[in-house]
């Protein structure tokens, strides 16, 4: 038991995920689109147009949340959408602020939307500082259930132009953590970590962990090759799951009963 | 043909459970080890330094079964990576891998291991919530408080070098083999206690 202990104090483990601010939720689908308001625009200052800011959304999701066998999570980049206003100068608030939505210039809020929708915004107050790269709220959502996502980028100032094309990525996957219900994580080795690090180019423990949590895989038989089932907590198991169940159960069952045979015969020796 | 040569794989882990009854069984074993996730695929600090190795304790056992054919043997296993609590104490994580392998010994010392695991990854949500820096100030941030599980199928590669009653082993899981965005290699070192029978 003491050896035991000592082994657990040398673990390099770090679990710090936490969920998102606003309610601990995630997206009902696991497909997930990710769109960019194409009626938008991004000024100067951003140093990025809406074109290219669609493809930091593409590296975004290629080179972070697509990589992690244990989560069903399917992020798809889905172009432009035109039809969400106010996305450029309007006021974000999430549904349960009602500080943020009563003093909200009139008509300038940006309207529940279904997804994650992405757009470059230069009203100062959704960013609580000049030095804020970027904000993340889910805006349409019930009980824990999201159905959408406002990203919005910093278009007040000038600081997401400092950002390098990998660290604008970064703050892009980031922001979509936040989108998909990810809170922060106290570890700076996560990119759920609360600020921008030196280098940041893989997701953290925290982040497959938070992601797995919030969309657990379950895999069939044949898990080898992706195969998925939709929502594990609602899905009962099918035959053959069940099957292989049983079929493990024995094993098990076969493996304990020689350990115990083992176990006293070492001890009647 | 390569998809039914991995589904015939994962068939070998429950076919010899009749051979096991008939009292072919060679020996049991049990396993310590550390277990590494994602090798070289998870960042471990602010420099972009990934992950190689990792100290995650691991226990386990297993049961060496004889084939009909001399030097082969089927091996299934069960191990544990023992939960850690973390920062907060808000999650409890616990990776279970129940796996099995056949095995090739070309020399009386050295033991090849051809299998596939059903790793069980179960995350325990203590719930309640976290402050944490949030842009210029703080915000209270959720807790997980759910009881949620992940699992997948893994196809697997090992070598063991077997000294009397004890080994030294490296295990290697790769997930999704042929989803190439998502495949992920990780990797167990076992020292194992065998007793014959």
């Amino acid at each position: 038991m003491k050896l035991l202990l000592f082994v657990l104090t040398l673990s390099s483990y770090s679990y710090a995920f936490t969920l998102n601010n606003n309610f601990g939720g995630s997206f009902k689908s696991n497909k997930v689109k990710v769109q960019v308001a194409g009626n938008s625009s991004c000024s100067a200052q951003t140093g990025v147009t809406i074109y290219e800011l669609q493809s930091l959304v593409e590296h975004a999701i290629a080179d972070y949340w697509e990589n992690i066998p244990t989560t069903n999570l399917r992020l798809k980049n889905d172009g432009f959408t035109d039809t969400i206003t106010n996305m450029y100068s309007g006021r974000l608030c999430a549904p349960t602020d009602s500080t943020c939505i009563s003093t909200a210039p009139s008509g300038t809020l940006i309207p529940p939307v279904n997804n994650i929708v992405i757009s470059c915004n230069n009203d100062p107050v959704n960013f609580n500082g000049a030095n804020v790269f970027a904000v993340s709220i889910p805006n349409n959502f019930s009980g824990k259930k999201i159905t959408g996502s406002v990203i919005l980028i910093n278009d007040s100032s000038t600081v997401f132009s400092t950002l390098n094309r990998e660290d604008k990525i970064a703050v892009l996957a980031h922001e979509i953590g936040h989108a998909i219900g990810l809170g922060h994580s106290k570890d700076d080795a996560a990119l759920m970590y609360y600020k921008q690090v030196d280098m940041r180019r893989n997701l953290g423990q925290d982040d497959i962990d938070g992601v797995s949590y919030l969309y657990p895989k379950l895999a069939d038989a044949c898990g080898l090759f992706g195969a998925t089932i939709n929502d594990v907590t609602k899905i009962p198991p099918t035959l053959a799951q069940m099957g292989i169940s049983f079929f493990m159960m024995l094993i098990l069952a076969k493996l304990f009963k020689q350990i115990r045979r083992n176990l006293r015969k070492t001890s009647l020796s | 043909m390569i998809k039914y040569l991995f589904v015939f794989l994962l068939l070998t882990q429950l076919i010899p459970t009749g051979w096991a009854n008939t009292g072919a069984a060679e020996s049991v074993y049990v396993n310590l080890g550390t277990h590494t996730e994602y090798f070289n695929k998870v960042q471990t600090d602010s420099s972009g330094d990934t992950r190689k190795f990792e100290i995650a304790p691991t226990v386990g056992a297993g049961i060496v079964i004889n084939f009909p054919y001399d030097r082969f043997k089927f091996l299934p296993e069960l191990n544990w990576v023992l939960p850690h609590d973390g920062l907060n104490n808000n999650v409890i994580k616990n990776l279970f891998m129940l796996r099995a392998d056949i095995g090739y010994d070309p020399l009386d010392w050295l033991r090849f291991r051809l299998g596939s695991s059903i790793m069980h990854l179960n995350q325990h949500g203590r719930g309640g919530t976290t402050k944490i820096n949030n842009g210029n100030g703080t915000s209270t941030f959720f807790n997980p408080d759910e009881n949620r599980s992940s699992i997948n199928t893994t196809f697997d590669l090992g070598a063991e070098i077997l000294f009397e009653d004890w080994a030294l082993r490296l295990q290697t899981y790769t997930y999704s083999l042929f989803a190439h965005d998502q495949r992920q290699l990780s990797y167990t070192i076992f020292i194992s206690y065998y007793w014959d029978q």
